[in-house]
């Protein structure tokens, strides 16, 4: 323990002033939440010298510190019923080259111990979660990975209760740093809590240049919700701010008008979303969510940001056009009811899976619409991956169903509902939702008769079906002189650079057919 | 002598190559190395490594006395090091996670290694409760996934998973030596250590001797190939091998993963941080102590005496700081302070080493036996 508080003071003893108060003082507000004794030790020092030292060179706000880019990687899920895990030996060490596959860590869960592969590229920057810590939850913060490997060292007094409170990170992987602020900021809350007034508090300095006494828990959300502390009254111990008063400042309205820049609303514009979509950030979010008369401001989630900036790079720079075609429905829906009755409970086959193996069978014939635009060339898939988009609570998501051109209908089937129940539990592994060579949309379910919708990059098409209606439709081999079909309408929107008009009728007509004639798709 | 087998079943349910491993020779030296814990623990690391990614495996293994420990634990806070080194039990640490085990040739180890996809906590352990279940055992897989009989735990369960594969062995307690069971796995410092890592979860067990009196190491064997059969696909006759450790090949290609399992550094350095702590009050004054170890060597030493620094303590620190946590070393460190400090610096001494020798006592090499 007095190591530790010796390591606090030293490395505070780096930063520019001499101070005795502002050093003592960033070091409790540093470590706060890991050694309430050495912060109440700490604080007690900081009160004698206080007296000493001028207020006007103290501490500027606790968490001015902003780190470079970087991913905060968090427990994964490496079976779809892990809950919690217990880190295990760290195969890396902090400034490695990870590669695609190496093997981060060992995750030991309920008695079976699993390694954990970390899929993309980077230098493991900081450990969060030593070796020996039991019964982390799934998405609790375990590391810091970085891009560059200049970035390493800027990490190494990074805590965990810094990962809810960053402003300008990089998007997170498979586990959010929310989680992680959460319990972060549980920890800090019972400080305040705590009756004694010297444990665990710190100041900022406010623009008259008096101290500012404010809970590390309230600072991080003055921050968030970009307040001036000094417009806030605190109602805590010799007038400190905690956390509620924050709150009501915030419901009365006067925290949206607030002068200080605010670092909430920078902290969208900065992200640079890697294209690789992930699971939403759960509590800040709609703690922060910020109401008011008349309107109310939703923090944007990791997901909606990465497919903000998908799709406005996708209607933005791919060449969209339409082909709309009629699908006459009866021969599916009656092929489905008799293959449904004969299922006796193995399987149920929905109009779905049929549009699948009809596409996959189309993709088939017109390998031209099976590729993708790179830049240099185009690449032709020799398979048909179809990404099915499925709405779940977080957002939009395209789990793929492998080779379907050599699945059968069943196994489609419960591929579909696998992937989407996993989906809609945020339980997809990264090459289940990425890659993929063509995108199926169905809102037939919502009543929409037809749409068209955007091209997910960097595939080259995208199906979007509609529901199925009754039309009559003229028939002269019927006494009345029509009849009613079932008629479903797509849409296939394809991307000009890559597949020219002839070739997108030409896969359209192929689809159409295999769905009117679905006994085809045996050959 | 018991006849000692070392049996592995590849299964193919349909695509995957099979091949057993049957053991010849029953003369003792063959005896002996069949049953090293570590050459069965690098066969069966192996064989998830190297076995056909589709197929299933079955390898029926037995240990002379062992203490197996899981991934992440501690072996100080585990098991009576001392006790084990006096009867002759050896410490392993396996790869798979969960607790501590004990082995004798009264207990049978299964291991069903499967295509990562397949896996399933409890696939195997009904498999084998079925097999048990034909020999007129009434067992059943608990909450715990571990194989039970009458609310005793007979077989423990533990599991590995890598990209492609994995597998899920257990132990059988078919007619082991409980009441040795139970001195080994019962640390003295267990209360003093706290750690980080794995602890065990202690259960009631029971030999299956207890339940049957025609049950032994072939009968189970056999009865869990037959249910393995039924469960993964028949068994042909090329299906089933039999590995005699003799066989140079195979214990070639298992030695150096055998030869790293015996490593202290495996054994004791990869134990996660932990801190074991306790007090005495002497005479002169009353002492707390608590040494962090980490890697298996003294991290930390922390002393105090009611907020004073007592004559000794500095030096202590200083001559423990990276010792490896084990009587003989940290009774060699120790000795220069004694001499030179005096009487309290003498006791002091005397009193941390029976503490480490409480804990830590024990073979700090692991006896290699006639490693191949």
């Amino acid at each position: 323990m007095s190591a530790q508080f010796a390591r606090f003071l030293s490395r505070s003893a780096k930063l520019a002033t001499p101070a005795t108060a502002r050093m003592v003082a960033r070091a409790s507000a540093r470590h706060i939440s890991t050694t309430r004794t050495v912060a109440r030790s700490a604080a007690s020092l900081r009160m004698s010298s206080i007296k000493a030292a001028p207020a006007s060179n103290l501490v500027r706000l606790y968490s001015s510190k902003s780190y470079p880019d970087h991913q905060v990687v968090g427990m994964p899920a490496l079976s779809p019923t892990m809950t919690q895990g217990n880190v295990g030996q760290w195969q890396k060490n902090v400034g490695d080259k990870i590669e695609p596959g190496d093997v981060l860590v060992e995750i030991e869960t309920d008695k079976a111990q699993m390694d954990f592969e970390f899929q993309e590229e980077g230098y493991l920057a900081k450990v969060l979660a030593p070796t020996g810590t039991k019964d982390l939850k799934i998405d609790s913060p375990v590391a810091i990975i970085v891009e560059n490997e200049s970035d390493v060292a800027a990490f190494a007094d990074f805590t965990l209760d810094q990962v809810g409170s960053k402003s300008d990170s990089g998007s997170s992987q498979a586990a959010e740093a929310a989680p992680a602020a959460e319990p972060a900021k549980a920890e800090t809350a019972p400080a305040p809590a705590a009756s004694s007034s010297s444990s665990s508090s710190s100041s900022t300095q406010a623009e008259d240049g008096s101290r500012i006494f404010a809970s590390p828990l309230a600072k991080t959300l003055a921050k968030e919700k970009g307040i001036d502390l000094a417009q806030v009254t605190g109602s805590g111990p010799r007038g400190r701010i905690i956390k509620a008063d924050i709150e009501k400042f915030v419901a009365s309205g006067a925290g949206k008008a607030a002068s200080a820049p605010s670092p909430a609303a920078a902290a969208p514009a900065a992200a640079p979303a890697a294209p690789k979509a992930a699971a939403p950030k759960a509590a800040p979010a709609p703690a922060a969510a910020a109401a008011s008369a008349g309107f109310t401001d939703i923090p944007l989630t990791n997901m909606r940001k990465v497919i903000a900036t998908r799709l406005t790079e996708a209607k933005s720079t791919i060449p969209h056009y339409y082909l709309t075609q009629n699908i006459t429905m009866d021969n599916v829906n009656k092929l489905r009811k008799s293959l449904n009755t004969a299922a006796n409970g193995a399987y149920k086959l929905s109009v779905n899976d049929f549009v699948i193996k009809a596409a996959a069978s189309a993709l088939r014939d017109v390998p031209d619409v099976n590729s993708s635009w790179q830049g240099e060339f185009i690449r032709q898939h020799h398979h048909a991956d179809i990404a099915v988009a499925a709405a779940t609570p977080a957002g939009l998501i395209t789990p793929i169903v492998k080779t379907c051109d050599a699945k059968g209908l069943r196994a489609i089937s419960s591929d579909v509902r696998d992937l989407v129940t996993r989906a809609r539990a945020n339980k997809l592994k990264p090459e289940e939702f990425q890659g993929g060579s063509f995108t199926i949309s169905n809102l037939g379910m919502y009543g929409i008769s037809s749409f068209s919708a955007i091209i997910n990059p960097p595939h080259s098409a995208i199906l979007s079906v509609g529901t199925t209606e009754q039309r009559l439709v003229l028939d002269e081999s019927s006494e009345k002189g029509f009849k009613a079909v079932e008629v479903m309408s797509v849409q296939l929107s394809a991307d000009h650079r890559v597949v020219d008009g002839a070739t997108g009728a030409q896969f359209l007509k192929a689809f159409k057919g295999y769905l009117e004639n679905p006994l085809t798709l045996l050959l | 002598m018991l006849a000692l087998h070392t049996r592995l079943l590849l299964r193919r349910p349909a695509q995957a190559r099979l091949y057993l491993v049957r053991p010849l020779s029953q003369a003792s030296a063959a005896a002996k190395k069949c049953t090293d814990p570590y050459t069965n623990l690098a066969f069966e690391d192996w064989l998830l490594r190297t076995s056909d990614p589709d197929s299933y495996v079955l390898y029926l293994w037995r240990n002379r006395p062992t203490i197996v420990i899981g991934r992440n634990q501690n072996p100080w806070k585990e098991c009576n090091l001392g006790l084990m080194a006096s009867r002759n039990v050896q410490l392993a640490r396996r790869s798979s996670g969960g607790g501590s085990v004990y082995h004798d040739m009264g207990n049978t180890n299964y291991t069903v290694v499967m295509p990562r996809e397949a896996f399933a906590r409890d696939l195997c352990a009904t498999m084998v409760a079925r097999a048990l279940q034909n020999e007129d055992i009434p067992a059943y897989v608990n909450e715990r996934h571990d194989v039970t009989v009458d609310a005793k735990k007979i077989s423990g369960s533990a599991f590995k998973l890598t990209s492609k594969r994995a597998f899920h062995h257990g132990t059988m307690l078919i007619d082991a030596d409980l009441d040795r069971l139970n001195g080994c796995l019962r640390s003295r410092a267990h209360s003093e250590i706290a750690a980080l890592g794995v602890d065990s979860v202690r259960s009631t067990v029971a030999n299956l001797r207890e339940y049957s009196w025609a049950i032994d190491h072939l009968t189970f064997c056999n009865a869990v190939m037959l249910e393995f059969s039924r469960t993964f696909g028949t068994l042909g006759r090329d299906d089933v091998c039999v590995w005699d450790e003799q066989s140079g090949d195979v214990v070639g290609r298992v030695d150096e993963e055998r030869r790293r399992l015996q490593t202290w550094q495996w054994l004791y350095g990869q134990t996660p941080r932990f801190v074991h702590s306790f007090e005495k009050a002497f005479e002169w004054a009353e002492v707390q102590a608590r040494i962090t170890v980490y890697h298996g060597l003294v991290a930390e030493v922390s002393l105090e005496s009611g907020g004073q620094e007592l004559a000794g303590f500095a030096s202590v620190r200083e001559a423990l700081g990276g010792a490896p946590y084990e009587v003989a070393e940290i009774e060699r460190r120790l000795a220069p302070v004694r001499q030179q400090q005096g009487t309290q610096a003498d006791e002091l001494c005397t009193w941390l080493t029976e503490k480490v020798r409480d804990a830590a006592s024990g073979a700090p090499t692991p006896v290699s036996g006639d490693s191949a």
